[in-house]
């Protein structure tokens, strides 16, 4: 367990910034990637040499720590890993977290009180 | 006094409300379902939303429409026992008696009738407001074509709960004027 959250942890390139909705908070985390490519080519007698080298970075979402607010301890915890830092379910995220916002400012007010939710139960 | 006609009709009605109790029950099941599929950080909003804009939760849904189908079985259980003291001719007394029974089953409904058709008409409300909110939903979470079959169920199942507060309404009137003795 504890070496699996170290192995989890040593990739870790960057905590973001908590994003708090309603009583759900979401902690991004990410890691980075690191490429480096050559090439090199060669011709016959009109020699017509070429070569090529490259480094790149990225960085991509690799899990959400979400913290539930009302719930005491490690239960109230959990990592969602997304597999290999899909940068499409990061994007995914980026795209659903303001439209979540907007989803959860549609909601008014609950329409039955605790009276009526009583009633109800026992209609 | 109560016909036997009305007592038939009443017979009728409980049988639709109980079945759409059941599918009232199944509905929110088959939410569940789709809501378990969604990823872990979708859920908690979605279910947030159900809850804040309908006033319970799916499990107090289902205990709601749970407790709606005991009382219209009662219900219907007392209303065939009025309909047998008709149709065996026997006394008004026993009519009477019958009919002191269902009225007395039936006042929990009576009195608190209102209200289940309240939240149940806030429930149609709720689902009238879900197409927006699907057309909403990034593509990596909701196909469009499952957005759009789950857009098209949507109108008949507005019709299907609206139809259920319209009949609780009716049902609830008519069983207030059911003299009590």
């Amino acid at each position: 367990m504890f070496k699996s959250i170290e192995s989890f942890f040593s990739n870790v390139e960057s905590v973001g910034k908590p994003i708090e909705i309603g009583d759900v908070v979401l902690i991004p985390i990410s890691t980075a990637f690191f490429g480096a490519g050559g090439g090199g080519g060669g011709g016959g007698e009109q020699a017509n040499n070429g070569f090529g080298f490259g480094l790149g970075a990225s960085k991509s979402l690799a899990a959400l720590v979400i913290v539930t607010k009302d719930k005491p301890g490690t239960e109230g915890v959990h990592i969602h890993e997304f597999k290999n830092g899909k940068t499409g379910v990061g994007e995914a995220l980026v795209e659903a977290l303001p439209k979540m916002f907007e989803m959860w400012q549609m909601r008014g007010e609950s329409p039955l009180s605790n009276e009526e939710r009583e009633k109800l139960m026992n209609i | 006094m109560t016909t036997k006609e009305d007592i038939e009709r009443l017979i009728e009605s409980c049988n639709i409300v109980k079945s759409g109790a059941i599918e009232l029950s199944k509905g929110i099941e088959e939410f569940e379902d789709s809501v378990d599929k969604q990823p872990i950080f979708v859920k908690p909003f979605v279910k947030r939303d159900f809850a804040s804009n309908t006033g319970m939760t799916e499990e107090e849904w289902k205990r709601f429409a749970e407790r709606l189908r005991i009382r219209f079985t009662s219900i219907e259980d007392d209303s065939r026992k009025v309909l047998e003291t008709y149709k065996q001719q026997r006394s008004e007394g026993d009519t009477y008696a019958a009919i002191k029974k269902l009225k007395g089953t039936a006042m929990p409904f009576i009195d608190n009738g209102i209200v289940a058709i309240k939240a149940i008409e806030g429930f149609a409300t709720y689902l009238e407001s879900v197409p927006k909110k699907i057309k909403m939903a990034p593509k990596q979470f909701l196909k469009e074509e499952e957005k759009k079959k789950l857009i098209e169920a949507i109108p008949e199942n507005v019709e299907k709960v609206k139809d259920l507060a319209n009949l609780l309404r009716t049902i609830k009137d008519q069983l207030a004027d059911i003299p009590a003795s």
